[in-house]
């Protein structure tokens, strides 16, 4: 248990205390000075009640009684503005917080940007955008802990010492008989600390529960309201319910359980000082502005006292988000490559015996595939369902990796090559088109500089788009997304194919567009990729056999497997199995 | 003005979530009043220790009074602890009913709704809104309510003690209550803002993790990091600048009331201290009380933005709740009986506004009939069976099941006839089997495994792993044909007098589709279907084939029909390969 706290001590350190020395070193300055402040009180206090026993005791030695309280009241004014100055402290703590969210949100960003498939495979978005907003900013979680829970923690660690300290100059016996509960309290805080952290983990499992059917929910409403499921659902949700229910109050019980011992030991500890302390008082021992600055200081250490094992459990509910932080980062993803060479110009693409599978088998989805495209060539890919076309996409683009085999970019190695630098030269289409909010040229144009007019125009035309941009009310600044209008599939659609054609790609990737692009867009499509775009290589996947019409050879999968790459009517004489497919597929 | 009068309706409107736990409540109430009562004693012990015991030395009543404090104490520690844990028992509960009232509210919700709001706002308003409402009714609320009853109670004490100077120092109190009113006031401004970036962030991570492989093909890392640093930096801009204006504000807050009210006791009290008109041991109670006379104000004022991020979450679960349901979008009472056609007389629709999707559309779908849609993308076919479904009502004209209108049939038990499957195709985290029943547990497993090889595709997606494979999110794991047939699985398990296939087809390579046509062709012969396809092979059979232009029909009739009077027809089978597959055969 130990380690697990310096493990993510250490995480704090190196990911956000390391880069702000000064500033902390500022915190600790300004935290001793607050406590310094606080601490002065009950001992001015303290001066004032003797004051007045002194006078009242000998009047004759105090001819001017008020001149001297001044000089007291004046000690007061004085700590008061230094208090003002050490009161900022929380705003600085605030503001350190602020900082570390920032940092931790575009590290955590940069690395889920970085992550390939199997990541997303594990991890749902709605996940993600917890462990990147509310897990970082909210009390009492990552940032809040970071600083201000580890400054809170300091800072009732330096009142509990300052105290101590000034009341052992005052009176060590009773200084004694003060901190005798305090071993106690040590141990019952290493007793429940593993328990509360279960507790934790499971309330915090009982939260992903209810967003996981949340999110179910609502993605899939029209599905449910359909087939009218609600019923059943509304009765899974409140299960889920009570059993946050009771996570929740568990973790709230031994929390206030906790809390209540806790003020139980302290208290105690006052009482002795009454008993001790007004003993000594009686005799004499002691002064009764000692008796009271003890008082008070007992009362004063009471919510430091109270923090600190607060703050345990703070702690322990960030470390569980740290832990949820490092998840993302610890899962492993191969970069799409770490190849260096540059690739200027595609001139041939090679598939060498690649195989793919997930997890499962490693040549469960493709197996040996062996092809070669060469720049200016067009081909489609079909086959039946779960063949395996998309998955040679994803490799050739590089969001898969070969299990087997390698690919081949102008006969270098894929693991060699920049992946960035191919990227660069692709223009792709995916199967469900994704646009981002924005307005509809943004989306088009995705981050391009400096976009030429002609380019522009150009992309949206050969897209088929441009007539229905126009037909917006304004035009392709029209925004598109959740609060811009409702494209329709095919749009969407189309928009994506500007966003490709846009950046001149040398090779277009179009993943089964035929599901919302008609046969007479389709048409016009091709006629001016060819007209504009004449040495594009294309690789399609399609289900509509007219495509055929448009490409120069036809790769025909099937059950993982590559038949054969050759022109279609070549492709018709030599395998049977490609011609009992179109033959089947055209039969009435 | 007006904004006050809203929060306290919302205030009110939460009550009733109170009502069902009065025993709570009240036991939470009541033994904060004991604490509170605990709190003030304790002073008044010490000071009496002051000035009574130490200067009679009276060992035998300090410890009597030490016995009395110990009391106090061991009281007070069990109530606080009863307190906490029927304080937050309520608030628990009562934010649990909050989200399974909120749930079921939305899940009542015409669709509409969710084409407007997206899934992960969704999401927070049932589980973050509803979290920021519980801190406000439980433990917090109680917390105030309990320091305004101890302030109340100081005041009197110190009233009792000494009347003249505990009124004249609470002089200062109106103006500096005032004066931290007028801050929270300009404080929520910024709160204001800040919540607003933060949705704004949300939103970024949303989209860009959606679209994460978009990104990364496209080189746009750097971009989408960009995009996001904008927003977080605006954000902590707006955050810091808040936090900064607040701790300062407190700061000197602070140095008012500890410097300058203790100064004004002691300053008050001294002289008569040192007349010995009034012991020290006041002096003490006064200088204990007068410290803690503010802690109320500053409490409020610390968990300012707690509340008002309450106040908004509460008032935007409201606001939902507000909505109308389906329910009243429908009249819910005739119960639809379909034996002889469906007709959709003059329907026009228009998502927004003057934005005409569908405009005076006559289709007839007789029962047991094969009817097709086709057209270009975008000419209103999906729109058509979303409004079949009752998803939306139409603009204009009616939707007339065996005479009569949809607009007044139960709408479950309609939606209950049909078996749908879209265009997008959703599947649920989960396994197979669960992806096909969609959680009903009504149905059974072995009725899921006929549905599946009923498309045959009990074999290839199952892996040899039956079904309870998991299914990765939207489905990644599978193939896009595959997906297709599992959603077939699922209309057809749910054994529908109505198939609606939306753009189905398309997707699925010829032999897979072919291979559902087969396995459909039984069943479609006892039933009624809908089938909207762009590919038209799947639809030559069809008894009727409407074509869709611009939101209108602009033709009609079986396919030989069709071939003989439209031109346009005859072009889109034409594009499609078709004529010249037919002069092949």
């Amino acid at each position: 248990m130990k380690m697990k706290i310096d493990k993510h001590i250490i995480w704090i350190w190196r990911n956000l205390w390391s880069n702000y020395k000064r500033f902390i070193v500022l915190l600790v300055f300004i935290t001793m000075l607050s406590t310094a402040v606080s601490v002065s009180y009950p001992f001015i206090f303290k001066l004032l009640i003797d004051k007045f026993a002194e006078i009242a005791e000998n009047r004759a030695l105090h001819p001017e009684p008020m001149k001297e309280i001044y000089r007291i009241i004046w000690i007061f004014v004085i700590i008061g503005i230094v208090r003002i100055f050490a009161g900022l402290y929380p705003g600085f703590r605030a503001y350190m917080n602020l900082v570390f969210e920032y940092i931790l949100r575009k590290k955590y960003f940069g690395e889920i940007l970085r992550k390939d498939y199997k990541f997303f495979l594990k991890f749902r978005t709605g996940d993600l955008v917890t462990r990147l907003t509310e897990d970082l900013s909210d009390f009492p979680k990552i940032c809040w802990f970071s600083c201000s829970g580890i400054f809170r923690a300091f800072d009732s660690f330096s009142k509990i010492v300052f105290s101590l300290a000034m009341m052992a100059a005052l009176s060590w016996r009773l200084t004694l008989i003060s901190i005798l509960p305090l071993p106690i309290m040590v141990v019952i805080f290493l007793i429940t600390s593993e328990k509360l952290y279960k507790r934790f983990k499971l309330n915090q499992e009982a939260i992903s529960e209810i967003n996981n059917q949340l999110e179910m929910t609502f993605s899939g409403v029209k599905i449910i309201k359909a087939f009218v499921c609600e019923e059943k659902y509304r009765r899974f949700f409140k299960k889920t319910l009570d059993r946050k229910f009771d996570t929740q109050m568990d973790v709230v019980k031994l929390d206030t359980q906790l809390h209540m011992v806790y003020q139980y030991i302290d208290q105690f500890a006052q009482i002795g000082v009454i008993l001790f302390g007004g003993y000594m008082v009686v005799v004499g021992e002691i002064s009764v502005g000692t008796f009271f600055a003890f008082y008070t200081y007992l009362a004063m250490l009471v919510y430091p006292m109270l923090d600190l094992p607060q703050l345990f459990v703070s702690g322990k509910q960030a470390f569980v988000n740290i832990d949820r932080l490092e998840e993302i980062k610890e899962f492993p993803s191969t970069p799409p490559s770490s190849g260096k060479k540059r690739i200027e110009k595609v001139d041939s693409i090679i598939f060498k015996n690649v195989s793919f599978g997930y997890e499962e088998r490693e040549d469960g989805i493709l197996r040996n595939i062996n092809f070669e495209v060469r720049r200016g060539e067009r081909v489609v890919i079909i086959g039946p369902v779960g063949a395996g076309k998309s998955t040679i996409l994803s490799l050739l683009t590089g969001i898969l990796k070969p299990t087997r085999g390698g690919i081949f970019i102008n006969g270098t190695s894929v693991e060699e090559v920049e992946m960035s630098s191919f990227r660069e030269k692709i223009g792709y289409v995916p199967q469900e088109p994704l646009l981002f909010s924005g307005t509809i040229r943004e989306n088009i144009e995705f981050g391009l500089k400096e976009v030429k007019e002609d380019a522009y125009r150009e992309a949206v035309s050969v897209s088929q788009i441009e007539k229905e941009i126009e037909g917006f009310m304004d035009k392709d600044r029209t925004m598109i997304g959740q609060r811009g209008v409702n494209l329709s599939g095919g749009q969407k659609q189309r928009i994506a194919i500007a966003r490709a054609l846009i950046r001149k790609p040398e090779v277009l990737i179009l993943d089964d567009i035929t599901a919302s692009l008609d046969a007479e867009n389709e048409e016009k499509l091709w006629r001016e990729i060819g007209r504009i775009f004449k040495d594009i290589t294309c690789f399609i996947v399609s289900h509509r056999l007219s495509t055929i019409r448009y490409v120069d050879n036809v790769v025909f999968m099937e059950a993982g497997m590559l038949v054969g790459k050759d022109k279609h009517e070549k492709m018709v004489d030599r395998f049977e199995s490609y011609r009992d497919y179109i033959q089947e597929r055209t039969k009435k | 003005m007006s904004r006050k009068k809203t929060d306290l309706r919302i205030i009110l409107r939460i009550f009733p979530y109170f009502a069902g736990e009065k025993k709570l409540f009240l036991t939470g109430f009541f033994s904060m009043m004991l604490v509170s009562a605990a709190n003030i004693v304790d002073p008044l012990i010490i000071g009496h220790i002051i000035d009574v015991i130490v200067p009679a030395k009276d060992m035998k009543q300090l410890f009597l009074f030490a016995g009395l404090f110990v009391a106090v104490i061991a009281l007070s520690g069990v109530l606080a602890y009863i307190q906490t844990i029927a304080m937050a028992r309520l608030g628990v509960s009562i934010i649990t009913r909050l989200k399974k009232d909120l749930y079921e509210h939305m899940l009542k919700l015409p669709i509409s709704y969710f084409d407007k709001n997206p899934v992960g706002s969704l999401m927070s308003r049932v589980e973050s809104d509803s979290e920021n409402v519980m801190q406000l009714f439980s433990s917090f609320s109680i917390m105030v309510i309990g320091n305004m009853l101890f302030f109340l109670a100081m005041v009197i004490v110190l009233l009792f003690k000494n009347a003249q100077v505990t009124l004249t120092i609470m002089i200062p109190i109106p103006f500096l209550f005032a004066a931290a009113l007028i801050m929270i006031n300009y404080l929520k401004r910024y709160f204001k803002k800040v919540r607003e970036l933060n949705a704004e962030i949300i939103a970024v991570l949303t989209e860009y993790i959606q679209g994460i492989f978009i990104v990364q093909l496209f080189n746009r890392e750097i971009m989408a990091s960009n995009i996001l640093d904008m927003k977080s930096k605006k954000k902590f801009t707006v955050e810091k600048n808040a936090a900064m204006l607040e701790y300062s504000f407190w700061s000197l807050y602070g140095f008012t009331i500890e410097i300058l009210f203790i100064v004004m006791v002691i300053l008050l009290l001294s002289p008569k201290v040192i007349a010995g008109a009034i012991t020290v041991g006041t002096l003490v109670i006064f200088i204990q009380y007068g410290r803690r006379i503010f802690e109320p104000l500053i409490q409020i004022s610390e968990n300012l933005n707690m509340i008002q991020r309450s106040m908004v979450s509460l008032a935007r679960i409201f606001s939902i709740l507000d909505i109308k349901d389906e329910r009243v979008m429908f009249h819910d009472s005739v119960k639809p009986e379909f034996n002889e056609a469906i007709v959709f007389e003059d329907v026009s629709f228009e998502y927004k506004k003057n934005e005409p999707v569908l405009s005076n559309i006559r289709i007839e779908i007789k029962k047991n009939k094969k009817v097709a849609l086709v057209g270009a993308s975008g000419s209103g076919k999906t729109t058509t069976v979303l409004l079949l479904c009752g998803f939306y009502h139409p603009t204009k004209g009616k939707i007339l099941v065996d005479g009569q209108d949809l607009r007044a049939a139960d709408i479950y038990q309609w939606r209950k006839k049909i078996g749908l499957v879209m265009q997008d195709i959703f599947m649920f985290p989960g396994n197979i089997l669960e992806n096909v029943r969609i959680y009903n547990d009504e149905i059974t497993k072995e009725m899921v495994l006929k549905s599946l090889s009923q498309v045959q595709l009990d074999e290839s997606v199952m892996q040899g792993e039956s079904v309870y494979r998991e299914l990765s999110e939207r489905g990644q794991n599978i193939s896009t044909g595959e997906r297709q047939l599992l959603s077939f699985a699922r209309a057809l398990v749910f054994n529908p007098e109505i198939i609606i296939l939306d753009e189905a087809t398309s997707s699925v390579d010829p032999r897979t589709e072919r291979r559902i046509r087969d396995a459909m062709h039984d069943m479609l012969k006892d039933r009624t279907s809908l089938i909207v396809a762009h590919r038209l092979s799947t639809v030559l059979n069809a008894d009727k084939i409407y074509l869709f232009q611009d939101g209108r029909i602009i033709a009609e009739g079986n396919h030989a029909q069709l071939m003989e009077k439209s031109e346009e027809y005859r072009k889109l089978v034409k594009l499609q390969f078709l004529t010249k597959d037919e002069d092949e055969n």
